[in-house]
C-alpha cells in the first residue's frame, strides 16, 4: 500500500514518519474524506500554535457536514499545507499525499506507540462500517 | 391636542402618523430629508447596494448550467450610487406624500427646543407651540479622538456616500453590525479590506458561534481581520493612513472608516433642562417620557437600542401615550438582523447572556449544509441555533447566521412572544424545500430528533 511510514489515530487521522526526524506530516484518512464527501473548506491551525493529541486542530467543512480534525500527536504545528486553503478538494484527491494539514514537532516520540499501524487501522474501520 | 415631532426618521414619523391618525394635530420638524439615518445613510441605501453587489458575484461565482460560468461583471460605482439614490427618493417621496395625506403639517427647519411647549425654528425665527413634544433626533456616527473624521482619508459611515471612487483598500475601525456591512460592501466592490476590533471576536454583541461562523465566512473571502487589537500609532501621508496595531501588525490604506459607535443628537436641546444620560442620551422612562412634562424621547436618541424597527415602535407608544394611554415600551423581545458576508438575525437571549442570568438552557443547533434547499441555491455556508429554558422547553433564544437570515428568523420570535416550547415549532410541518426547515430541525435538535443532522 505504500503506507508503512504512516500511524493511525482512532479519529480517522494519520502521522507520517520520516526516519529519525521529531517532525511528522499529519492528515486525514481516505475512509475520513470518503465519509465527509466533498470538502470545500479547511480551517487549518496556526503555525507556531501547540496542539494535544486526541484534541481538535482544524476544522473541516465539507458539502454535507463539518467535523473536527483531531491531533494524532501532541506538539507544535511548524508547518501548514496553504495549498488546502484555495484548493481544499486535494484532501479529497490525495489524502496521503497532497492532501497533508499540518507538519507537528512532536512533543514526546513515545506517542506514536498509542497508534496503529495499517493493518490495524484497516481491521479498526471494518468494524465501525459494520 | 398639538403635537410637535422633531426629526422625521422612523421613530418621528411614525409616532407623527400614530398621533394624527388618533385625532392630533401634528407638526413635524425636519432639517435634512424625511426618513432619517436608516432611509438616506443606512439600512436602504447599504441593502440596495449589497443586493446588487451580491448578485454580480454569484454571477461570478456561478460554475454550472450556463455557457459562460464565472462571469466577469465589475461594479460601476457611480451607477451603482444612481440606483441607491433612485431607491431612496422613490421611499422619501412614498413617506413624503403618506405624511401629507394624512395631514401631518411638515416644516423643513431647524429647531431648538425653548421650554416644554416651545420650539424655536432657526431658520424662519419662528417660535411654535404644543402641549406635546416627540423629540426623534436620532444619532450621528460617534468620533474617537485619535481618528476625528477629515472627510477624505479618515470617513464616517456618512461620508461614504459622498465618495466618488472606489478605494483601493479600506482599514474598517470596529466590527459591529456598521463595520461587518461595510467590510462586506467593499469586499465586493474590490477594495482590499482590513477589519480591526478591540473586542475579542467580530461582532461581539452576538452569540460566540455566530460570531466564529462569521469570522471563518471571511477568512473563506479573505477579508482580512483582527480582534482584539488597539491603535496604537496612525500616521497620514499624501497617499494613505499608516496604522499599527497593538499586535505589531502594520496596516497600510487608502482610506479607514470608522464604525464605533453612535452620538446621540442633542444640541438642539441647549437652554432646556432635559436629562441625559452618561453617553449624551436623552433619559426616558418606560412610556418614553423625559424629565419634562409632555416631552417624550423617541428612536435612537434615547439610546436605549439603536435599531429602526425599535423606533417604528416607540414612536407608536410615544404617541399612544401622549394620547392618553399608558403603554408600556417593552424591550424583552428585540430582533437584529445583520447583512454582512452572512446573514446574520438573532433574538432573545445568548447562549453566555443565559449563563450570565443563571438560566439553566438547553441548546439545539442544525447546519444550513443539512438543508435541501441551502444546497439547491448554492448557500450552505451558516448555522440556525435555538435556545430553549431547560426546565420548561420554551424557547428563550434564537440566533441564525445564513442565507435569509433575516426573513426566516420571525419564526422563532414569534415562538418567543408566545412562550411556545422548542416541540411546538418541531411538530409543526414546514413547506418544503425552504431553509425554514432548518428552523424546525434545530427546535427537534434540543431533543435530539434531528432526522437530517449527521
Amino acid at each position: 500500500m505504500g503506507l508503512e511510514n504512516y500511524k493511525f489515530h482512532k479519529e480517522h487521522t494519520w502521522v507520517k514518519i520520516s526516519g529519525k526526524s521529531t517532525k511528522v506530516k499529519v492528515g486525514i484518512t481516505d475512509y475520513a474524506q470518503e465519509q465527509l464527501g466533498d470538502i470545500v473548506y479547511i480551517e487549518l491551525p496556526e503555525v507556531d500554535t501547540h496542539v494535544d493529541a486526541g484534541s481538535e486542530m482544524a476544522e473541516i467543512e465539507s458539502t454535507k457536514t463539518s467535523s473536527p480534525v483531531i491531533a494524532p500527536v501532541s506538539g507544535i504545528v511548524v508547518q501548514i499545507n496553504e495549498e488546502l486553503i484555495d484548493h481544499p478538494e486535494l484532501i479529497n484527491e490525495d489524502p496521503y499525499g497532497k492532501g497533508w494539514i499540518a507538519v507537528i514537532e512532536m512533543d514526546n516520540p513515545d506517542e506514536l506507540d498509542d497508534l496503529m499501524d495499517y493493518d490495524e487501522y484497516e481491521a479498526y474501520i471494518e468494524e465501525e462500517r459494520e | 391636542m398639538k403635537l410637535i415631532v422633531i426629526g422625521g426618521g422612523p421613530a418621528g414619523y411614525v409616532a407623527a402618523l400614530t398621533a394624527k391618525r388618533a385625532g392630533a394635530e401634528v407638526t413635524l420638524i425636519e432639517k435634512d430629508e424625511l426618513g432619517g439615518t436608516c432611509l438616506n445613510k443606512g439600512c436602504i441605501p447599504t441593502k440596495t447596494i449589497i443586493h446588487y453587489l451580491e448578485t454580480f458575484n454569484k454571477l461570478k461565482e456561478l460554475k454550472h448550467g450556463t455557457d459562460k460560468p464565472n462571469l466577469d461583471i465589475t461594479p460601476n460605482f457611480s451607477e451603482l450610487m444612481k440606483k441607491k439614490d433612485y431607491v431612496v427618493e422613490t421611499q422619501r417621496k412614498g413617506l413624503y406624500m403618506l405624511l401629507k395625506q394624512s395631514g401631518v403639517k411638515i416644516i423643513k427647519d431647524e429647531a431648538e427646543l425653548i421650554n416644554p411647549k416651545t420650539v424655536l425654528l432657526k431658520n424662519s425665527s419662528e417660535k411654535i407651540t404644543a402641549d406635546n413634544i416627540i423629540i426623534a433626533t436620532g444619532s450621528r456616527p460617534a468620533e474617537l479622538p485619535m481618528l476625528s473624521f477629515d472627510g477624505k482619508q479618515i470617513l464616517s459611515s456618512d461620508d461614504l456616500w459622498s465618495m466618488k471612487e472606489i478605494p483601493k483598500s479600506i482599514t474598517i475601525v470596529g466590527a459591529g453590525a456598521i463595520g461587518c456591512e461595510f467590510a462586506w460592501i467593499f469586499h465586493l466592490l474590490g477594495s482590499k479590506v482590513t477589519l480591526i476590533e478591540l473586542m475579542p471576536r467580530v461582532l461581539p454583541m452576538e452569540d460566540e458561534e455566530i460570531s466564529k461562523t462569521l469570522e471563518r465566512a471571511f477568512k473563506k473571502r479573505k477579508i482580512e481581520f483582527y480582534t482584539g487589537v488597539k491603535i496604537e500609532e496612525l500616521k497620514k501621508t499624501d497617499e494613505a493612513v499608516e496604522i499599527l496595531l497593538s499586535n505589531s501588525k502594520k496596516i497600510s490604506s487608502e482610506v479607514v472608516l470608522v464604525s464605533v459607535g453612535r452620538a446621540y443628537n442633542t444640541e438642539f436641546l441647549k437652554s432646556s433642562e432635559i436629562k441625559l444620560g452618561k453617553k449624551g442620551e436623552i433619559l426616558v422612562d418606560e412610556y418614553l417620557k423625559t424629565n419634562l412634562e409632555g416631552v417624550y424621547a423617541v428612536g435612537d436618541v434615547n439610546g436605549k437600542w439603536l435599531l429602526a424597527h425599535v423606533a417604528y415602535k416607540e414612536g407608536e407608544i410615544a404617541a399612544k401615550n401622549i394620547l392618553g394611554e399608558k403603554e408600556i415600551m417593552d424591550y424583552t423581545i428585540i430582533l437584529s438582523t445583520i447583512f454582512t458576508a452572512l446573514e446574520v438575525s438573532s433574538v432573545g437571549l445568548r447562549e453566555n447572556g443565559a449563563l450570565q442570568k443563571g438560566i439553566a438552557i438547553k441548546k439545539g443547533t442544525f447546519p444550513y449544509r443539512a438543508i435541501g434547499k441551502a444546497h439547491a441555491i448554492g448557500e450552505i455556508d451558516g448555522i440556525i441555533k435555538v435556545l430553549a429554558e431547560k426546565d420548561t422547553d420554551v424557547i428563550i433564544g434564537a440566533h441564525i447566521i445564513g442565507a435569509k437570515a433575516s426573513e426566516i428568523i420571525h419564526e422563532l420570535a414569534l415562538a418567543i412572544k408566545l412562550k411556545a416550547k422548542a416541540k411546538d415549532v418541531a411538530e409543526l410541518i414546514h413547506s418544503h424545500p425552504t431553509l425554514s426547515e432548518g428552523i424546525k430541525e434545530a427546535c427537534a435538535d434540543i431533543y435530539g430528533e434531528a432526522i437530517h443532522k449527521i
